[in-house]
């Protein structure tokens, strides 16, 4: 294809995680050790207040692709499908309308992987064919796809065939009689009751971040050099199991990793919903789906080892996950494509770790959980750079639009992240979080709307009016509710003003979920 | 017309032969222990030398080291020598052939500028668009300094790796990150966790090149030797990988004290003669590296854990070549070959490292094969040579190497369960620059016994490796044994004379 812009259009390398806390970057954590991140934000710009719209998966990465809030593209739960004609108008598809190439690679999650019956997506559990059939894309706007469909493997739930994935068909194939998947069931070391938390004996090799730095190497060796390129480098990790590998497992000593400060359950402090989080009866029909809800997705308390054991383990993942950015950055630079390449890292949230008591992730923002790591570099992003705006992941999309001068397809919440990356002093309000959750993850809906400003913190639970208000600057641990305090009213009731403006449209109905997650 | 055979041959440096997973040491090599499963191993090969240079030269040329002249380390090997190995026979047969990594046919380290590529002065006259041809071989890529005793060098100088490593202009960021030590420390000799971050590794670079070359010679025929320059000493295994193995879960060797009182005249000649060399800087160092210091069970522990650790990371790389060439579809048309150049002492009577001292941990090697018509989950414990290496590619390849070589052909050895070998050999001139004094060393190694000659002295060793499998009696001269040396010394009189005429040392290694 002929270029048809005038000025070069930068190449588009966004890479993220899934549950990587803010804090757990080496340049901000001495005890964790990510030099090839810390190299990414010393040549380029650090957002120290980004949050996600979300606290979970599917309705937080259907926002980083469209660009919207989980009301408006329609994902407010994970359960719920994005709709591909929403998913399609994202940055991916409007870019590759523009003339770039796009690949996704890696874990998607725009679709419900754990449907209740058949939804023909190239995530649905029942899709198996489909990958017989060789499919490789296109996918929600990405003309290239090479998924990993489950990114993290469960203890819990055992897995249907034909299976479903790129990565989950490759990993079969690996060794004998699906010798990968024995191994990474087996534990190096003794596991000491630390909740889903074990040394796997699967080598590194056949490991999902090393697949998908792989995948996603051979993609930027074999595109078509034409056009400029639009990639998502999707890892899996750290989520949840805590089930890193050999020898990246064995890099951290649990006595040295720090544990949070107020790590018992405080719930009396808290308003209601946190205990129906913890403690409520999924409503779920299928019995595996409610096992694997009730205690898959909650953590019995931990004693400090415990805790310790799980900590040095995530890390272990994000070290892995480290490395594998490291590689795929060696390859921009050894395809000479590192001046001319936007290189965004991020996460679709982060993980509570104990804090409060508290493991995973729940309906509850705190900022173990709402606040992640956002990494910019390359044309246009000052070096050394940092951001103390709240800004979101939602501003990526069109932050992608922007570099590669394409109008966006969808209306947009998020604005360009450019001018602060740049180094303008571009101030903003703040941030939006929402989420509306479904009955079958605590016995009952929630309508959660949480604000983020640079001082403070608020979120509402609309069907009752209950809510919780953080001074962030006087109370970083997040230890005094403020939401009823007469000396908070005026924060309050601003905050609230903010919440009640919330940009662009609500989805009416929603969509029933089709599945669990 | 069929399609033909693809090569890849793997290689590590200074890898014990006990140093697998399959041989029951605890070393953690999951992809080596899997290409063991679905291939075919050797259990007694051997080096035709016990160091670097004349080792690789061999493996080149099928030539015995006398004869192709690099009878000892800092002799180079002459080109047309080397341009007329199983590289310079596969290319002309349309080959492409390659190299990546660490080759050593020349001296890196000359007393005077020599102007090969290897040389690390003389690396400044070839351009940044130099790779190749090189001793026959059409690509190369080579890393000048792989072991890290000297950080890699500033362009001009070095190799592509040299220069890869330094083309952001932060090769000397690197280098402060691998000198710096990682806890647990230790005293071990030249031992250390490394800070770098492994992914700018020269063992993972040559598992990335590979990777890329088989990319674009995926519709072949291709024959590429890998070659990492680990697990050679320093033991500098970077993080994680020097975390994987527990220095206390590591094998000590069951016989660590020195008990040069067994032993012929030269192994103490070697330990504790002064090295003839003009040069005092030189000199020393040669003395210092022959003289390493005895080490206490935790380091040596340590030392062992480390070493361990630099294994499993080549390990790791084989697997992600072995996915690539499955991914790629090149599995099923593709020979895949590893091996090393020698062993390392590690600790076995109170060695460290190598030297002129055949014992089983510096002599024997692993040798693995897999691809089309190997056979899996196969031993063979005939003493073999990675002298026989060219012939054997040459044979999968279908064609022959030129001249009269020492190699033979190990696919029938592989194929079927008829060949046999009887003896396998080693050899090397040291000057009197190593210890002080010439020594002319002549070993043969069978199924089960091994004997090495000192030419000059006629003192020799002979052990009985199924009686004694530490080699702990020395039988040369012994009554009982008088038969058996009588026919290892006529297998050792067995070999060619074609002997070249001694070349010039021009250089340390």
């Amino acid at each position: 294809m002929k270029e048809t812009h005038p000025v070069k259009r930068p190449n588009i390398l966004l890479i993220t995680s899934d549950q990587q806390r803010a804090d757990c970057y080496g340049f901000v954590n001495p005890a964790l050790k990510t030099p090839h991140l810390d190299r990414l934000a010393r040549d380029g710009t650090h957002f120290s207040a980004a949050i996600t719209p979300n606290l979970v998966c599917q309705p937080s990465r259907a926002s980083i692709l469209t660009g919207q809030l989980p009301l408006t593209h329609g994902v407010w739960d994970n359960g719920v499908d994005l709709d591909p004609k929403v998913g399609e108008a994202g940055f991916a598809g409007a870019l590759a309308g523009a003339g770039y190439a796009t690949a996704l690679i890696g874990k998607a999650h725009f679709a419900t992987k754990s449907t209740f019956e058949a939804t023909g997506t190239p995530e649905d559990r029942f899709n198996g064919k489909l990958y017989d059939a060789g499919w490789k894309g296109p996918y929600m706007g990405f003309g290239h796809a090479e998924l990993a469909v489950l990114g993290h493997f469960s203890r819990l739930r055992p897995w249907m065939k034909p299976v479903v994935g790129h990565y989950e068909r490759w990993f079969l194939e690996r060794g004998r009689d699906e010798e990968a998947l024995a191994l990474w069931n087996a534990a190096l070391e003794p596991e000491i009751g630390a909740a889903q938390t074990w040394h796997s004996a699967l080598p590194a090799a056949w490991h999902g971040s090393t697949w998908t730095a792989d995948r996603s190497i051979a993609w930027l060796r074999g595109r078509d050099v034409s056009k400029p390129f639009c990639m998502w480098a999707s890892f899996g990790d750290p989520h949840h199991p805590f089930d890193c590998p050999a020898p990246w497992s064995a890099m951290y000593r649990p006595e040295d990793v720090p544990l949070p400060k107020h790590r018992t359950p405080d719930l009396e402090r808290r308003p209601w919903w946190h205990k129906a989080a913890l403690e409520g009866e999924p409503q779920l029909a299928d019995p595996v789906m409610k096992r694997f809800r009730a205690q898959g997705s909650r953590v019995p308390p931990q004693t400090d080892e415990q805790l310790r054991h799980m900590t040095a383990n995530y890390y272990g993942m994000i070290s892995l996950l480290d490395h594998n950015v490291g590689r795929m950055l060696d390859c921009l630079r050894d395809l000479r494509l590192e001046q001319d390449t936007l290189v965004v890292f991020t996460t679709d949230h982060g993980e509570l770790l104990g804090n409060h008591g508290l493991y995973l992730k729940h309906p509850i923002p705190y900022e173990d959980l709402l606040r992640i790591g956002l990494i910019m570099r390359g044309p246009g992003v000052a070096a050394g750079g940092r951001v103390t705006e709240v800004v979101s992941t939602l501003d990526l999309a069109q932050t992608f639009q922007e570099v590669a001068q394409v109008p966006a397809r969808l209306p947009q919440q998020g604005e360009s992240l450019m001018a602060l990356a740049g180094g303008a002093d571009a101030p903003r309000r703040g941030a939006w979080s929402e989420w509306h959750v479904h009955p079958s993850r605590c016995g009952v809906a929630l309508k959660l709307r949480t604000v983020r400003t640079k001082t403070h913190k608020c979120t509402f639970e609309l069907e009752s009016g209950a809510g919780e208000l953080y001074d962030l600057v006087n109370d970083p641990e997040e230890m005094h509710n403020r939401f009823d305090d007469p000396a908070y009213k005026g924060v309050r009731d601003q905050l609230e003003q903010m919440m009640r403006d919330r940009p662009g449209a609500i989805c009416d109905p929603l969509a029933e979920p089709i599945g669990m997650a | 017309m069929t399609k033909k055979t693809n090569i890849l041959f793997i290689t590590s440096d200074q890898q014990r032969a006990d140093c697998y997973g399959f041989e029951g040491r605890r070393v953690k090599t999951p992809h080596l222990d899997e290409m063991a499963r679905f291939g075919t191993r050797f259990s007694a090969a051997i080096t035709p030398n016990l160091v670097c240079q004349p080792s690789r030269a061999s493996i080149l040329t099928g030539l015995l080291p006398l004869t192709h002249g690099v009878s000892d380390n800092g002799i180079d090997l002459p080109p047309a020598v080397g341009a007329a190995g199983y590289g310079g026979a596969l290319s002309k047969a349309g080959y492409a052939t390659g190299l990546i990594g660490k080759a050593h046919f020349n001296t890196n380290h000359c007393f005077e500028p020599t102007g090969t590529p290897e040389c690390t002065v003389s690396s400044a006259n070839f351009g940044a668009d130099w790779s190749g041809p090189y001793m026959g071989i059409d690509h190369v890529e080579l890393m000048l300094e792989g072991h890290n005793m000297f950080p890699p060098m500033h362009p001009p100088r070095g190799g592509a790796y040299e220069r890869w490593y330094h083309a952001d202009g932060r090769g000397d960021e690197r280098t402060e990150l691998y000198k710096k030590s990682l806890p647990p420390l230790t005293t071990a000799h030249e031992t250390f966790n490394s800070a770098l971050p492994v992914a700018w590794h020269n063992s993972t670079w040559i598992g990335n090149r590979t990777i890329d070359y088989l990319r674009e010679h995926r519709d072949g025929p291709f024959c590429l030797w890998a070659s990492f320059p680990d697990p050679h000493h320093p033991f500098d295994a970077p993080e994680p990988w020097c975390h994987l193995h527990h220095p206390d879960e590591v094998e000590l060797p069951l016989h660590r004290d020195m008990d040069l009182e067994r032993r012929p005249w030269w192994h103490r000649a070697a330990l504790e003669g002064r090295p003839k060399m003009e040069n005092e800087r030189l000199r020393a160092f040669r003395e210092k590296s022959s003289r390493t210091p005895k080490q206490s069970e935790a380091q040596m522990r340590a030392l062992i854990a480390n070493y361990y650790g630099m294994i499993s990371l080549i390990d790791h790389q084989v697997g992600r070549i072995r996915i690539a060439l499955q991914d790629l579809g090149l599995a099923e048309n593709t020979l895949i070959v590893y091996s090393t150049d020698h062993g390392d002492w590690l600790g076995d009577h109170g060695l460290l490292l190598k030297g002129p001292m055949a014992y089983e941990g510096l002599l024997r090697v692993g040798m693995l094969f897999e691809g089309p018509g190997v056979p899996k989950g196969k031993v063979v414990a005939d003493p073999v040579s990675t002298l026989d290496l060219p012939a054997t590619f040459c044979d999968y390849a279908g064609v022959s190497l030129p001249g009269k070589v020492h190699s033979r052909t190990l696919k029938p050895l592989i194929e079927t369960d008829s060949a046999h070998r009887d003896f396998a050999l080693s050899e090397w001139d040291l000057r009197a620059s190593r210890c002080g004094v010439d020594l002319a060393l002549r070993t043969v190694r069978t199924k089960t016994r091994k004997l090495t000659l000192e030419k000059n002295s006629g003192a020799g060793e002979l052990y009985d490796l199924a009686e004694d499998p530490h080699e702990m009696d020395n039988r040369f001269g012994d009554p009982a044994y008088a038969a058996v040396q009588r026919e290892l010394m006529d297998m050792i009189a067995s070999r060619p004379d074609d002997a070249c005429a001694p070349l010039p040392q021009i250089g340390m290694a």
